[in-house]
């Protein structure tokens, strides 16, 4: 068999075993989220790709997410991701992330449709990025690619192998998250 | 059942039949000692405050014998209670010789068979009217009752869960109900089994790896396949023809 042809069904093959250990990662958000009364928002798990014949680099995804709302908290869109690529060259992205995040309306507004998936690479987008697992929040994120208008923003990112299982997944990401949601809602009451 | 499953000499169809998938893990886990299989499995139950009751039943020595399962059992005799047809009921005996009357209700790929009704006077919701069935034969039988919600889930399932305990509490007060009826997840099999002694153990763990029954463990580090020197060539492509291509002649009248 030719050397080559055997890579090529080889990375294919880890490549779909990426996806389900992905899959599992994001179910495992998903229930974590949902204990705290996040629900899931959307259906989608990946965004910008495209079946067309002429469309070949968007048939495999650039990233895979999550997003959810709360009841009581209906200004704030949370989305956790897997960033493999960005589709826009945006930012550089030169190892897969696990990252996580909030975007606030603003007390009074609600999210309600006026959000988009591409939002799940809001940690790609915010300026001087850092991928160390520090919550940043950041006033007034500017960046075309966001076309709602969000009082404040903020994401955390950490490389892929960091999170070995799914109670890194909880410490590294989810914990950090409402926590920082949860600080969010003191100053505002305050 | 379980060989020609994970042969994969099911159809997919038959492969996601929950009642397959009871019957195949709580068929074998009959010919396991308690502790060694049902016992460790059940004490991973968890209740709302994510505490787990069954636990306690890991120090027991008690043998769940052919007699104590009662699958699929039809409950229409009482006419206090809707009727209702839970998976299994199992009765055991804790450490201290209290018999624990244990419904499982198992989902695989489909949720709770029916929810709640406006203006309803019983219990409508599947849990809700099994908590009901359940309760009331655990009385009678001076048992204590515990419902375990089995399904695929990899969080609590707290709003199923939440939904059937409101429309329980709407017709009943019942200040037990949340720390009796559990939540079990069918992936706990693969860490239950993970590296079991029995063949039976080893079994039900091939099953939980087959139907992908697992949870989160990391990502398998991706090798790196040698560079790749193989692309298409770029188009127009120019394919040279062996056979003439007649010009057609062929008309469509009308």
């Amino acid at each position: 068999m030719n050397e080559n042809s055997r890579n090529i069904a080889t990375a294919f093959d880890q490549l779909r075993s990426f996806c389900q250990e992905a899959s599992l990662l994001l179910r495992t958000a998903d229930g974590l989220l949902n204990e705290a009364e996040w629900q899931n928002e959307g259906r989608n798990v990946t965004s910008a790709t495209n079946m067309g014949v002429d469309e070949g680099h968007r048939w495999i995804p650039f990233d895979m997410f999550r997003f959810y709302k709360k009841q009581s908290q209906l200004h704030l869109l949370v989305f956790v991701a897997v960033n493999v690529a960005d589709p826009y060259g945006d930012s550089e992205l030169d190892q897969a992330l696990v990252t996580a995040g909030w975007l606030d309306y603003g007390q009074g507004e609600q999210v309600g449709n006026n959000w988009a998936y591409r939002y799940a690479r809001l940690h790609l987008m915010l300026p001087e990025r850092k991928d160390d697992g520090q919550v940043r929040i950041t006033s007034t994120p500017n960046h075309p690619k966001i076309t709602h208008t969000i009082q404040r923003a903020a994401t955390l990112g950490l490389p892929i192998d960091t999170i070995a299982d799914a109670d890194d997944l909880k410490s590294k990401i989810i914990a950090p998250l409402l926590e920082s949601i949860g600080q969010m809602g003191q100053a505002e009451a305050m | 059942m379980i060989p020609a499953l994970l042969s994969g000499k099911l159809s997919r169809q038959q492969e996601n039949m929950e009642d397959v998938l009871t019957s195949n893990v709580f068929g074998l886990l009959r010919y396991l000692p308690a502790n060694e299989g049902l016992f460790a499995f059940l004490a991973l139950a968890e209740s709302a405050d994510r505490s787990r009751p069954l636990s306690q039943l890991r120090s027991s020595d008690s043998v769940v014998s052919y007699g104590d399962y009662n699958f699929w059992p039809y409950w229409n005799d009482r006419d206090d209670c809707e009727t209702c047809e839970p998976d299994l009921v199992i009765s055991v005996k804790n450490p201290n010789g209290q018999t624990l009357m244990i419904l499982i209700e198992a989902k695989y790929r489909s949720g709770k068979s029916s929810t709640s009704e406006e203006g309803s006077k019983e219990p409508k919701d599947q849990l809700a009217r099994e908590w009901h069935n359940l309760q009331v034969r655990a009385r009678s039988e001076n048992a204590d009752p515990y419902l375990i919600y089995l399904t695929t889930h990899i969080g609590y399932p707290k709003a199923e869960i939440d939904e059937s305990v409101s429309d329980y509490q709407r017709s009943h007060s019942d200040p037990e109900i949340s720390s009796k009826i559990l939540a079990l997840s069918w992936r706990q099999l693969s860490n239950v089994f993970l590296n079991h002694a029995y063949p039976v153990g080893k079994d039900l763990f091939a099953l939980s790896q087959k139907l992908g029954l697992v949870y989160f463990d990391g990502f398998k580090p991706i090798g790196k396949p040698n560079e790749l020197g193989w692309k298409f060539a770029k188009a127009p492509f120019h394919w040279e023809m062996e056979a003439p291509v007649n010009n057609l002649t062929w008309r469509f009248s009308a």
